[in-house]
């Protein structure tokens, strides 16, 4: 069998149906009276207050990330600042002196 | 507004007609306007039961997996965003096969049955008996395939659709979607012929 034996076979077993007006209305009916019903109400129980309660409280992800935002850009641009500051090191004869320092030597 | 029954849809060309993309009548939807989700699907319902019924094989089946998908366009229509970038269209052929998908993955299939209690003196009863074990046997070595690649054939062979909007159907790239097809006939073939189905002669 080719792919397009395939194809044929295919298209020979479902052809086409053409959608009939009464189908569409019935689908549409359905639909409108399905958003009619009464939705069933669930009874709150305390654990499900709490459950409510909490998710109330929760932020969502993208509210987080918002909140988040401003803290974390000031420490980033803090560390990067920092982090470029020179360095407050000893100018190299006082490193010399100390080592040479009676202190130092003591003992040898 | 008056209340909604039969003689209320008696107008489809009417929702092909309306000015407004589906992006605003989906705006309207959200802020609880059911002419504008009246619109939207008279505009759309016909190509959903179209794919609908030739996937799930029967047309009650096929009328309620439209009206779920409709209902779920009335609950989601608050979170469409209009600068997306799927089209309504898209989304809905999504929800209507993922459907189609699930349900299928029940073996609710009795054509053969409904075949069997044919008269046999009807005219065209034989064509129609060979028609019906064909489709039963496309189905059930379709079953067999994987879901993507059942999904791929199901929009290439059942839907309206092109091939970009198939793959956008899909998620996936043009090429994807493409190999995704030769894997997915591959398959299918595979299955057939070992269900003995060497040529269209053999099935008929």
């Amino acid at each position: 069998m080719t792919v397009d034996g395939l194809d044929t076979l295919i298209r020979d077993a479902f052809p086409a149906t053409d959608i009939r007006h009464d189908q569409v209305q019935r689908v549409m009916a359905g639909v409108f009276a399905r958003l009619d019903q009464p939705q069933p109400q669930v009874p709150l129980t305390f654990w499900r207050r709490l459950a409510q309660l909490a998710s109330d409280l929760t932020p969502t992800p993208q509210m987080l990330v918002r909140q988040a935002m401003l803290p974390v850009a000031l420490g980033l641009a803090l560390g990067i600042y920092l982090g470029h500051m020179p360095e407050d090191t000893a100018p190299q004869d006082e490193l010399m002196a100390s080592l040479s320092d009676p202190m130092m030597t003591a003992g040898y | 507004m008056p209340p909604l029954g039969v003689e209320c849809f008696d107008d489809p060309g009417a929702a092909m007609n309306d000015s407004r993309d589906d992006d605003e009548l989906l705006e309207l939807t959200a802020a609880g306007d059911r002419d504008a989700f009246q619109t939207l699907m008279e505009r759309h319902v016909k190509s959903m039961l179209m794919l609908a019924q030739r996937v799930s094989g029967n047309s009650d089946d096929a009328e309620e997996l439209v009206q779920d998908a409709f209902l779920k366009v009335w609950t989601q229509a608050p979170k469409w965003r209009r600068d997306g970038a799927a089209l309504f269209s898209t989304w809905l052929y999504r929800v209507v096969l993922n459907g189609c998908l699930d349900r299928r993955r029940r073996p609710v299939w009795t054509g053969l049955d409904e075949a069997a209690e044919l008269a046999d003196t009807a005219p065209g009863a034989t064509q129609h008996l060979a028609q019906q074990q064909s489709r039963v046997m496309i189905q059930e070595a379709l079953a067999i395939i994987p879901d993507r690649q059942r999904a791929a054939l199901y929009l290439h062979y059942f839907s309206e659709i092109s091939a970009p909007q198939a793959a956008q159907v899909l998620d996936i790239s043009v090429p994807a979607m493409e190999a995704l097809l030769i894997r997915g006939k591959r398959a299918l073939k595979k299955e057939l012929i070992r269900r003995g189905v060497t040529d269209l002669g053999d099935m008929l």
